[in-house]
C-alpha cells in the first residue's frame, strides 16, 4: 500500500522536483523505484517460502469493495521487474530528454504509470485490479501523447485508450460476473474456495469478457495493431510500458485467473489459438519492418503471443516456461528499446537501412545491443537461451495440440534470430553509414540500463539458481495453484527440445540473409496488410462519427416545432402502446345518453376546428378556435359544473384577446407551407387527437369515488349557508380558485395594457409559439434565415400567453 | 385529527424554505436600493447558511416525528420529512451555496439582487419539492423551481441567442408541466385524493396488485412531464439549444437543479411501481421497468452519440447531462427488480448517489468555464481552452478531475456512481437477466464513447499549446466553487460509503 502510493505522491512532487534538480532530477527520483525493489527484494525469502503477505484498507464495506493487497510469487516477480526496470528508465530518461521542456511532466507521467502498474500487479481485490488497470491505460495514453505537436502521436495516443480503455471495461463486466459467481470480489477468497467456476453458467461469457480485456491490453491478435501505433512514445517509455511492463498485464491477469477460469476446452482453444496467431503474425511482421522501433514492438508483439500460448497450455511445465521466458524478454527487449533510443540520439534516425558499423563509434552501446541481441535470438549462455528450451519443451508436450504448436515456435523462433540481427547487430557491423548526424559515443545515462539488463540476462542465464529458487518457483506456484517446485539448468542434455532450437537458430540465420528478398516479397502483401484489424478500426470511428453526425442533424435541427413533434411523437407512441397492448384504444361507447344539445354542440366544435384548420388569416382561425372553447365551456355548463365553465369562459376569453392583440403586431400570415408538411402535421395532430379520445374515453370508465356534485349538494346549505349551488361554489368552496382567476385576469390585464402602451415597432418573424399552438398550420422553414426561430423582439413574454392556453385547454378536456 | 396543529406541524417542516422565500422577496424589493453584486453575493451565503442553521437544529435531526406517526396510515401532511428529504435538502443547499459562489462575479450589480433572489426561490423549490408528498404541493414546488429559471434565463444574457434559449425554454417546459399536470390528474381521478400516501396506498391495495389501464397512462403521462426536467430522450431537446444561448451559471443551474428537483419527483411518486410488500413481477412491476429501461437505453445513447462531434463546450456539457440522465435512468429501471432482492446496492440508492456526484463534476465543469472566461473572450469550443494547463495549471488539474469523473475514471465520484448504477443492473434476478444485462452492456459501450470528448478537452488541455492567452484575474468565489466541486468530486470516488449509506437510508433499499 505504502509503496503503490509513494509512487503517486513523487508523481505529484516530480516536475516541481525537476525544476529544482534538472539533470540530476533523473538519478534521484530512480532513488525511489530502487528502494521499493530493495523493499519487495527483502519479501523474496518469506515468498518462497510459501507465505502470501496482506494489507487491507476499507473502502465501501458495503460492497465488499476493499483496497486489499497481496504479494505472492507472481506479484513479486512483477513488482520486482516494475521497479527495477522502472528505475533504470528513469535515469535513462534524463538523458535521453535531456532539457526537453516538458521533462518534468513525463517524470511525472511515468511515476505515476509505475505506481499504477504495481498496484496493478499487488491487489488482491478485482475491483482495486480494474481500477489501477484503467490508470495504467491512462498513464499510457499521456505518455504515448507526450510528443503531442504531432498529430501522429496525439492520434497513437487516442488509439491506444480507446482499444485498451474499452478492452478494460469488458474485463470489467467480466470481473464482476466472477465476482458474482464466486461470491467474492477478493482474489484471495475465490482463489481459495472449492467450488468451481468453470462448471457455471455463466463461465463462457465471463471468459470471454476477460479475455478481451486481456487481449487488448497485451495486443494480442487482432487487437495487436495499436503497439507498433504506441511507438509514438517517446523510446524510454516505449521500453517500460510497451514491451516490459503494461503489455505484459494482460499476461499478468492470466496468469491470476489461471487457477480459477483455466484448464477448460474453451480456455486451451481460445487462449492458445490467439496466443499463436499473434506469436506468428507479429514474427512476419516484424521482419517487414525496417524502422527499429516498429521492429522491436512487432518483435515483442510475438513474445506476447508465445506468453499467451503458453499459458492455454496450461501445464506446469508451460507456466514455468512462460515466466521464464517472461524473465528473460523483460531484460533483452527493455535493453534493445534502450539501444534503438541511443542510437536515435546521437545519429538522428532509426531506419536500419541507413544505419551500420556504428561498434567503433559507440562500443559500449554496440556491446550491451550484442548481448541483447544474441539473448533475443536465444544463444547459449543466456537466461533466453533456457527459456527458449523450456518453452520448445511445453509446447511440444501440449496435450492434443503439440505437433501443430511446435513447428510454429520452431518459426517463431527463427524470426526472433531475425529481429535480433535486425536490431542488435546491423546497425553495429558491416561498412559505415551517412546518418543524418555523426555518431558519437552515448552518455553514461544512455548505456548503463541496457548494459545492467543484457548483463543480468546473461548473468542469470549463467547461475540460472539466482533466480530458480526464489522469483520462478513462488510464481509458477501462485499460477499452478500447488507447490512447484522450478529448477533451471542451461545444460538440458541433447534432446527434442535442444533440437528444436538447433532448427530455429540455423532457419532464423537463413532468413537473416535473405532479409531483403523477404521485405520485397512483403511488399506484394502491402494491400493485404492495409486492410487488417486498423482498418476496421478507422471504419469503426468513422462510423461512429458519420452515426453522430446524421442523428445530429436529424434530431437536433434548432427548430422548436421539429423539438415538440418528437415530444408529441414519443408521449403519443408510448401511451398508444399501452393502450394497444391491453386492447383498450376502442373502447365501446354508450351513446343512449345523447341530447340535442350534446349533439348539436359536438357539431359545432368539429365545424369550428375544421374552419380553424383551413383558414386562411389569423384572426378567422383564432375566432374559430375561441368558438371551440366557448362550446367546450357549454358542455361543462351541460353536464353540471358550472364553477368549471366559468374558468374555461374565462380562459377562453383572455386567450382570444391575448392572441389578436399579439397577431396585430406580427408581419402578415406565412405562405402555407407545402402538401407533404399539411400532411404530415395532419397526420401528427389526427394521432395526438386519436389518444387523447382514447384516453378521455378510458377515463369515463372509472368511477372510483362518488362525483363531487353530491357533496356539493350536501353541503351548500349545512356549511356555507347558501342556496344558490353554483353562487356557494364560486365563492365558498372554490373561493381560492376564484381569487386566482381574478388575479391571473388582473394581470393579463396590466400585461395587455403594457403592450398596448409599448408598441414596439420592430416587426420579427413569425412567433415560435404559433407552432404549438396550430400544429397543424405554421411551418415557415423556407423564410427562417438560421436554425432556431428567433422571437420578435416583444414577442418573447406575449409567447407566453399563447403558450399556457395550450395545457389549459388539455387540461380541461381531461377532466 | 386537528388541522390546525397539523398545519403547523407543516409550517416548521418547511421553515427553512420560508426563510429562503421570504428573504428572496426583500431581496427582490431591497434591490432596487443597492446595486453590488458582491453585497447580494454575501448576503445570500448568509441566507442559505441560515436555512442550513435551521436543518441543522435538533428538530430536524429527528426526520421521524413521533406525532406523525400517530396519524392514521394513510392520510400524511401534505409535507413530510424523512431522510430522503433531509438529504436533498441538505445537497439543494450545498448546491445553492456553490451556485451563488460561482455566480458571484458573473452577474452584472444592477442585476445581482434579482438573481440571487431567484436563486433562492429555486433552492427553496427543490427542498419543497424533496418533501412534497402531496401532487398540488409536488407541483407547487417545480414551478418555484422552473418559474424564477425563466427570469433567469432571461435576466442574464439579452442577445438574440439568449432570447431564443429563454423561449425555447419557457415554451418547452410548459408544454411539458402541461403533461405532468395531465398525468395527475388521472391519478387524482383514479384515487380521489392528491395526498401522495394515501395515492400510493390505494394504488398498492388494487386487487392483487393488478392495476388498471389509466394508472398505467397516469405513469406514462407522469414520466413524460418529469422527463423534461431530467432531459430524459426524447424530451432533452432544448438542453443543447439552451445551454448554449444562455450563461454558464445559468447553464450550470439548468443541469443541475431540474434534476435533483425531477429525480425526486420521480422517486416520490413512482414509488407504487416498486412495490412495498407485494410479490415480484406484477402488473407495474414488470411494465414501469421497460419503461425506463427504453428510457435508459435511448438518453444514454442519443446524449453520448449526438456529443461525439461537438467542439461547443457547452453543447458538449449539455448532451453529457442528457447521457449521464440516461445512466441515471438505469437506477430507476433496476430499482423496482432490486427491491426484491438483497442487493449490494439498490437501483434508487444508486440514483441519489449518482445525482450528487453528477452535480459536483458538472456544476464543477461550469465553473471551470466561467471562471476562465471573460466578457471579450469566452471560453466557447475546445479549442478556447488549449494548452490552459501552462497559464492554469491548477484550474485545469480542478477540470480533469471534473472530465475523469464525467468519463467514470476509478477514484472520481463518477466512477462510483456508474459502479454502482451498473452493478445493480448486473445484479437483477435471474428471470430479467438478460435484459438488464443487456441494458448493462449498452451502457458500458456509452461509458466508452463518451470517453472520446470528454478526453479531447483534456488533450486539449493537456497537450496543444495555447492559441490565445487567457488572463483573467483570479477571483476566491470562482475558485471557491470550482474546489468545493472537486473536493465532492474526489472524496466520493475515494471514499462513497458515506453518502452511500445516507442514500440507502434515504430511499430505503
Amino acid at each position: 500500500m505504502t509503496a503503490v502510493l509513494s509512487g503517486f505522491v513523487l508523481a505529484l512532487v516530480a516536475p516541481g522536483l525537476y525544476r529544482r534538480a534538472r539533470a540530476g532530477a533523473g538519478w534521484l527520483l530512480a532513488l525511489l523505484p530502487l528502494g521499493l525493489a530493495g523493499y519487495f527484494g527483502s519479501y523474496t525469502e518469506a515468498v518462497a517460502a510459501g507465505e502470501t503477505v496482506r494489507a487491507s484498507y476499507s473502502w465501501a464495506p458495503a460492497l465488499g469493495v476493499d483496497l486489499s493487497f497481496c504479494l505472492d510469487g507472481l506479484s513479486l516477480l512483477f513488482a520486482l521487474l516494475i521497479t527495477g526496470i522502472g528505475a533504470l528508465i528513469l535515469i535513462y530518461a534524463g538523458g535521453y530528454l535531456s532539457g526537453h521542456p516538458q521533462l518534468g511532466r513525463l517524470y511525472a507521467f511515468l511515476l505515476l504509470f509505475m505506481a499504477s502498474m504495481l498496484g496493478l500487479v499487488l491487489a488482491d481485490n478485482l475491483l482495486a485490479l480494474f481500477v489501477f488497470w484503467e490508470l495504467t491505460s491512462l498513464s499510457s495514453y499521456l505518455l504515448i501523447g507526450f510528443d503531442h505537436e504531432r498529430a501522429e502521436a496525439r492520434a497513437a495516443a487516442l488509439q491506444a485508450l480507446l482499444v485498451t480503455g474499452g478492452g478494460g471495461l469488458a474485463l470489467l463486466a467480466g470481473l464482476l460476473l466472477l465476482g458474482q459467481a464466486g461470491g467474492s470480489l477478493e482474489l484471495s477468497v475465490l482463489l481459495g474456495q472449492p467450488h468451481d467456476l468453470r462448471g457455471h453458467p455463466l463461465y463462457l461469457p465471463m471468459l470471454l469478457l476477460v479475455l478481451l480485456g486481456a487481449f487488448t491490453k497485451s495486443a494480442q491478435f487482432p487487437f495487436h495493431f495499436w503497439l507498433p501505433g504506441a511507438m509514438a512514445a517517446p523510446t524510454p517509455i516505449s521500453a517500460y510500458l510497451h514491451s516490459a511492463t503494461m503489455v505484459k498485464a494482460g499476461v499478468y491477469l492470466l496468469a491470476r485467473l489461471h487457477p480459477l477460469l483455466g484448464g477448460t476446452d474453451a480456455w486451451h482453444a481460445l487462449v492458445t489459438g490467439f496466443g499463436a496467431a499473434t506469436m506468428l503474425a507479429g514474427g512476419l511482421l516484424a521482419v517487414t519492418q525496417t524502422d527499429l522501433k516498429r521492429i522491436l514492438a512487432y518483435s515483442t508483439v510475438s513474445a506476447l503471443g508465445t506468453l499467451v500460448l503458453l499459458l492455454g497450455i496450461g501445464t506446469s511445465a508451460a507456466v514455468t516456461a512462460a515466466l521464464v521466458f517472461l524473465l528473460a524478454h523483460a531484460l533483452y527487449k527493455g535493453a534493445l528499446f534502450l539501444v534503438a533510443g541511443a542510437l536515435d540520439h546521437e545519429t538522428g534516425t532509426r531506419d536500419v537501412r541507413q544505419l551500420g558499423g556504428l561498434w567503433r563509434t559507440m562500443p559500449v552501446t554496440a556491446a550491451a545491443a550484442g548481448l541483447a541481441a544474441l539473448s533475443l535470438a536465444g544463444f547459449a549462455p543466456f537466461l533466453s537461451f533456457i527459456g527458449k528450451e523450456l518453452v520448445f519443451e511445453a509446447v511440444w508436450a501440449a496435450p492434443g495440440a503439440g505437433f501443430i504448436l511446435a513447428p510454429a515456435a520452431v518459426l517463431a523462433g527463427a524470426l526472433f534470430v531475425v529481429t535480433a540481427g535486425l536490431t542488435g547487430v546491423r546497425p553495429f557491423w558491416g561498412a559505415p553509414r551517412a546518418t543524418p548526424r555523426p555518431p558519437h559515443e552515448a552518455p553514461l545515462s544512455l548505456w548503463l540500463g541496457p548494459v545492467l539488463l543484457a548483463g543480468s540476462g546473461l548473468l542469470f542465464g549463467l547461475w540460472p539458481a539466482l533466480v530458480a529458487a526464489q522469483l520462478v518457483s513462488p510464481a509458477v506456484t501462485a499460477v499452478v495453484g500447488h507447490p512447484q517446485h522450478v529448477l533451471l539448468a542451461l545444460w538440458h542434455g541433447f534432446n527434442l527440445a535442444l533440437a528444436l532450437s538447433g532448427v530455429s537458430l540455423v532457419l532464423g540465420l537463413a532468413l537473416y540473409l535473405g532479409w531483403n528478398a523477404i521485405r520485397r516479397a512483403s511488399a506484394c502483401l502491402e494491400p493485404l496488410l492495409n486492410r487488417g484489424p486498423a482498418m476496421w478500426y478507422e471504419v469503426a470511428l468513422r462510423g461512429l462519427n458519420r452515426l453522430a453526425q446524421g442523428q445530429t442533424r436529424l434530431l437536433q435541427s434548432g427548430y422548436l416545432r421539429y423539438y415538440l413533434m418528437i415530444v408529441l411523437v414519443a408521449t403519443a407512441g408510448l401511451t398508444g402502446a399501452t393502450l394497444v397492448r391491453r386492447g383498450r384504444l376502442a373502447s365501446p361507447v354508450d351513446w343512449s345518453g345523447l341530447s340535442f344539445y350534446d349533439a348539436g354542440l359536438a357539431l359545432l366544435i368539429l365545424l369550428a376546428t375544421a374552419a380553424a384548420v383551413l383558414a386562411r388569416s389569423r384572426l378567422a382561425a383564432i375566432a374559430a378556435l375561441g368558438v371551440v372553447g366557448y362550446s367546450v365551456a357549454l358542455v361543462f355548463v351541460l353536464f353540471g359544473a358550472p364553477d368549471v365553465a366559468m374558468t374555461q369562459f374565462l380562459v377562453e376569453t383572455l386567450t382570444v384577446i391575448l392572441f389578436v392583440l399579439v397577431f396585430y403586431h406580427l408581419p402578415e400570415s406565412p405562405a402555407v407551407s407545402h402538401t407533404l408538411a399539411r400532411l404530415r402535421d395532419a397526420l401528427l395532430a389526427a394521432a395526438v387527437g386519436v389518444l387523447m379520445t382514447g384516453l378521455v374515453l378510458l377515463a369515463g370508465d372509472v368511477q372510483y369515488h362518488p362525483p363531487i356534485s353530491a357533496y356539493f349538494a350536501e353541503h351548500s346549505l349545512a356549511d356555507a349557508h347558501g342556496r344558490n349551488l353554483v353562487n356557494v361554489i364560486l365563492v365558498d368552496f372554490r373561493g381560492l380558485d376564484t381569487l386566482g382567476e381574478i388575479t391571473v385576469l388582473a394581470v393579463a390585464g396590466v400585461g395587455v395594457y403594457a403592450l398596448l402602451k409599448l408598441r414596439v415597432g420592430a416587426q420579427g418573424h413569425s412567433a415560435a409559439g404559433s407552432t404549438e399552438v396550430q400544429p397543424a398550420r405554421t411551418d415557415a422553414a423556407p423564410l427562417e434565415p438560421e436554425p432556431g426561430p428567433v422571437p420578435a423582439v416583444n414577442g418573447a413574454p406575449q409567447d407566453g400567453g399563447l403558450a399556457l392556453a395550450n395545457p389549459a385547454a388539455e387540461e380541461g378536456g381531461g377532466r | 385529527m386537528n388541522p390546525t396543529v397539523e398545519l403547523a406541524n407543516v409550517y416548521l417542516l418547511a421553515l427553512p424554505e420560508i426563510v429562503l422565500t421570504l428573504s428572496a422577496c426583500l431581496l427582490f424589493l431591497a434591490g432596487t436600493f443597492r446595486q453590488n453584486r458582491h453585497f447580494w453575493a454575501m448576503k445570500s451565503l448568509g441566507i442559505l447558511g441560515a436555512a442550513a442553521f435551521i436543518l441543522a437544529l435538533p428538530f430536524y435531526r429527528q426526520p421521524v416525528d413521533p406525532l406523525f406517526a400517530l396519524q392514521a396510515p394513510n392520510m400524511v401532511q401534505p409535507i413530510v420529512l424523512d431522510r430522503l428529504a433531509l438529504l436533498l435538502k441538505i445537497v439543494a443547499l450545498i448546491g445553492g451555496a456553490v451556485l451563488v459562489l460561482f455566480s458571484w462575479n458573473e452577474v452584472s450589480d444592477d442585476l445581482a439582487a434579482e438573481y440571487h433572489a431567484c436563486l433562492l426561490v429555486i433552492i427553496a423549490g427543490v427542498g419543497l419539492s424533496a418533501m412534497a408528498n402531496d401532487l398540488i404541493i409536488l407541483f407547487l414546488a417545480l414551478e418555484m423551481i422552473s418559474i424564477p429559471t425563466y427570469v433567469i434565463l432571461y435576466l442574464q444574457k439579452t442577445d438574440l441567442g439568449a432570447r431564443e434559449a429563454a423561449a425555447k425554454y419557457f415554451l418547452l417546459s410548459v408544454f411539458s408541466t402541461g403533461l405532468l399536470l395531465f398525468g395527475f390528474s388521472y391519478l387524482y381521478g383514479l384515487c380521489g385524493t392528491t395526498n401522495i400516501t394515501a395515492l400510493l396506498d390505494g394504488l398498492r391495495s388494487t386487487d392483487a396488485g393488478r392495476l388498471p389501464l389509466i394508472a398505467l397512462v397516469a405513469l406514462v403521462m407522469v414520466v413524460a412531464g418529469l422527463g423534461f426536467k431530467i432531459t430524459a430522450v426524447p424530451f432533452h431537446f432544448y438542453a443543447p439549444d439552451v445551454y448554449q444561448g444562455t450563461s454558464l451559471t445559468s447553464a450550470a443551474l439548468l443541469a443541475f437543479v431540474p434534476k435533483v428537483a425531477g429525480f425526486a419527483a420521480l422517486l416520490r411518486v413512482l414509488d407504487f411501481v416498486w412495490p412495498g410488500n407485494r410479490p415480484p413481477g406484477v402488473a407495474l412491476g414488470t411494465q414501469a421497468p421497460i419503461l425506463f429501461w427504453i428510457l435508459a437505453a435511448m438518453t444514454m445513447t442519443v446524449g453520448n452519440v449526438l456529443a461525439l462531434l461537438q467542439d461547443n463546450l457547452k453543447r458538449i456539457l449539455a448532451y453529457s447531462s442528457v447521457a449521464h440522465a440516461g445512466y441515471m435512468l438505469i437506477g430507476l429501471a433496476t430499482a423496482p427488480e432490486l427491491a426484491h432482492q438483497a442487493a449490494a446496492v439498490g437501483g434508487g440508492q444508486a440514483v441519489v448517489f449518482y445525482l450528487v456526484s453528477y452535480g459536483a463534476m458538472t456544476v464543477g465543469a461550469f465553473a471551470v468555464l466561467a471562471y476562465l472566461s471573460t466578457p471579450q473572450a469566452p471560453i466557447e469550443t475546445v479549442d478556447d481552452l488549449a494548452g490552459v494547463s501552462r497559464s492554469h495549471p491548477a484550474v485545469a488539474l480542478m477540470m480533469a478531475i471534473f472530465l475523469f469523473s464525467l468519463i467514470g475514471m476509478p477514484l472520481t465520484a463518477g466512477f462510483a456512481g456508474k459502479f454502482f448504477l451498473f452493478l445493480g443492473a448486473l445484479e437483477v434476478r435471474p428471470e430479467q437477466a438478460v435484459l438488464f444485462r443487456c441494458l448493462a452492456l449498452i451502457a458500458a459501450l456509452n461509458a466508452a464513447a463518451g470517453a472520446w470528448y470528454y478526453l479531447r478537452i483534456i488533450a486539449a488541455m493537456y497537450l496543444r499549446t495555447p492559441l490565445r492567452a487567457i488572463d483573467k484575474p483570479a477571483t476566491w468565489p470562482g475558485l471557491a466553487a470550482i474546489a468545493v466541486c472537486a473536493a465532492i468530486t474526489v472524496a466520493l470516488g475515494v471514499y462513497p460509503t458515506p453518502l452511500l449509506q445516507a442514500a440507502k437510508a434515504a430511499v430505503g433499499q
